[in-house]
């Protein structure tokens, strides 16, 4: 994986695990590789895995039962939340990009649809 | 910490790989050495006293060989990482150091011993027929044991004395250049080598002629005895005097290298 | 966390120069440190001292509350822990010799280790390239469970693969309760790798801080905030 310098490392690895559990490699009730395991995987810390998993347990999102290891939480409308907070995370950067080059809300609309339409047909095509 | 038992057998097997290489290549030369008595030997000319003095010739000087190659060993465990990060006090990094080298001289003198009888079997065999002889003749003319026995230990001693004497002049000369500059340093070494065994040298030489005039008056007073008891009773003086001197310097040397001597710092 | 090593004051003087002047750190247990120092500014030196290879320096150096060189010599294992090695002996010969003198030596490690790092055991050291050298210092370093590894340039002459190889093995094999402090001056190959950087700069330490601080506070990477402590002094000249 690559890192970006200039964000803290633990912060790039919660975002990594979000999109793990979004895209289902990671399923509700799946257990988490051993934090050492990750931290091979990832060539980071143990102490980074150990935060980021530490601020996603804060948030619910993981489970730590003792003894056992993390597991992904089986709560749907933690999972269905967060899914919805990272689209939305994503969706506020393009819409202020957009809003800041004086492209109405309703263009941005419209921009939105067309383009979808032509990569639906791209991509099927 | 690791035993002092174990640490000697780990620096020994550390540097027997040395003395197997050299005593691999003595074979070699060994068997030269024979293969030239043999076309060398004219006839009449007792071939196995040809074979005696080349393979004797030959074990004396890889002897003296293995002696300087064994010190540089010695030397070099003091100021070594590898060596010095070993996690056990000085005195017993010290003793084990010195034991080792101790040990594979001793292993090597045994090869020697076994080199010289294989490779002089025949004039072996051909004296046998003297052995009646030889036997009586020691039994009869009271084979000198004490003075042997002394001449051992002494020869013992004295290559333990040479061994640590020589790593005192090593571990001073290492504690004054830790003051000096880089600048120059082998300059600076060669100079203090010098001086350092010359000063050394100074201080032993008036110390022994303090104790040398004890020595002295304590063999003048063994006159009476029999030749052989006197020459063993100095030797076995002097043995003691040495030994005196080699734990003297010992507690010297174990002194410098904890306190002073440090790795060096571009060995790689 | 609990402190593994406290320095204090520490001054350091050899062959009429100073190498390091009034240091002092702390490092917590369990932790990855990066020292970060242009070469002659005091990385290797610092290493010597806290591995026990010298001894004449003023200050203190505690590790884990152990002040007695030799027990110190027994927690550390320091990458240059084989110089002054012969270069006659095989690998496996000083493999063998480091079992038999360092209790805390394990050999089943050093095997998995060496079979990662495709190292031939019957190789001598004079036969070794630098980079196959390399992984045999680590390979032994690694091997000892200590309680602190002081890792000196260990990716210096190591292709990309090879040092993605060796990060993945500190990480394995790094005890729980150990830490670690590895020098480098290509900072970004290790700087995922760390909690924290001491910078240190003409033979001292002059900032202690955590990796994530300077990406989140300063939203430098660690490269570039190592690189403001030296750019200061070329401006300045």
């Amino acid at each position: 994986m690559q890192f970006d310098d200039k964000v803290p490392i633990y912060y790039q690895i919660k975002k990594y695990l979000y999109k793990e559990i979004i895209i289902e490699h990671l399923n509700p009730g799946d257990k988490l590789p051993a934090v050492r395991q990750l931290a091979v995987d990832l060539t980071v810390n143990v102490n980074t895995i150990q935060r980021a998993i530490s601020e996603l347990v804060e948030e619910g999102i993981i489970v730590t039962q003792r003894g056992k290891g993390n597991f992904v939480t089986t709560d749907m409308e933690k999972l269905f939340a967060l899914k919805r907070h990272v689209v939305e995370e994503q969706i506020e950067v393009m819409y202020n990009n957009l809003t800041a080059l004086q492209v109405s809300p309703d263009e941005v609309l419209e921009y939105l649809t067309t383009y979808i339409g032509q990569r639906k047909e791209q991509d099927n095509g | 910490m690791i035993s002092f038992n174990k640490l000697t057998k780990a620096l020994f097997r550390d540097k027997v790989r040395v003395v197997n290489t050299f005593v691999s290549m003595e074979v070699v030369a060994l068997l030269t050495g024979v293969v030239l008595a043999f076309f060398s030997s004219s006839k009449g000319s007792s071939f196995s006293a040809g074979i005696f003095a080349i393979t004797f010739t030959i074990s004396f000087f890889a002897s003296v060989i293995m002696f300087f190659m064994l010190t540089v060993r010695q030397e070099r465990v003091w100021t070594r990482n590898f060596y010095r990060l070993i996690p056990v006090s000085s005195s017993k990094f010290y003793l084990a150091n010195l034991g080792s080298v101790f040990l594979n001289y001793l292993y090597f003198g045994i090869a020697q011993v076994l080199l010289l009888l294989i490779f002089n079997i025949s004039g072996l065999i051909s004296s046998f027929k003297y052995l009646d002889e030889i036997v009586k003749t020691l039994s009869e003319a009271k084979f000198p044991y004490q003075v042997i026995f002394s001449a051992i230990l002494l020869i013992f001693i004295m290559v333990i004395f040479i061994w640590i004497f020589v790593t005192l002049i090593h571990l001073i000369v290492e504690s004054i250049s830790t003051f000096l500059p880089t600048l120059h340093e082998k300059i600076y070494r060669v100079i203090l080598y010098v001086l350092v065994s010359f000063v050394v040298l100074k201080i032993a030489g008036y110390i022994s002629n303090v104790s040398n005039n004890l020595f002295v008056e304590f063999t003048t007073s063994l006159d009476k005895a029999d030749v052989a008891n006197t020459a063993a009773a100095s030797m076995l003086m002097a043995s003691g005097y040495f030994t005196i001197a080699v734990i003297f310097i010992s507690f010297i040397n174990v002194f410098l290298l904890k306190k002073w001597v440090e790795t060096d710092p571009r060995s790689i | 966390m609990d402190n593994l090593l406290v320095i204090d004051q520490l001054t350091y003087k050899r062959n009429m120069r100073v190498l390091l002047s009034d240091v002092s750190l702390t490092i917590p247990t369990g932790s990855i440190i990066g020292l970060l120092g242009d070469n002659g500014a005091g990385k290797t030196t610092l290493m010597r001292l806290i591995a026990g290879a010298a001894t004449n320096y003023q200050g203190s150096i505690i590790l884990d509350g152990e002040v007695d060189k030799t027990t110190i010599k027994g927690m550390v294992s320091f990458s240059e822990q084989l110089s002054g090695a012969s270069n006659d002996a095989r690998m496996g010969d000083l493999a063998k010799f480091y079992d038999s003198i360092y209790p805390e030596f394990s050999m089943t490690n050093f095997n998995l280790l060496a079979k990662n790092f495709d190292l031939n055991l019957k190789q001598k050291l004079s036969q070794l390239s630098k980079g196959m050298r390399r992984n045999f210092v680590i390979s032994i370093t690694l091997a000892r469970r200590a309680r602190l590894y002081l890792l000196d340039e260990p990716f210096d002459g190591i292709d990309s693969m090879k040092r993605k190889k060796i990060i993945e093995n500190i990480l394995t094999w790094m005890p729980d309760n150990a830490s670690v402090i590895v020098s480098d001056h290509h900072v970004s190959d290790i700087a995922n790798l760390l909690d924290q950087v001491i910078i240190i700069k003409d033979r001292t330490v002059v900032n202690q801080i955590a990796a994530d601080k300077i990406r989140e506070e300063y939203n430098q990477s660690i490269e570039e905030y190592y690189e403001s402590f030296y750019k200061e002094e070329n401006d300045n000249d």
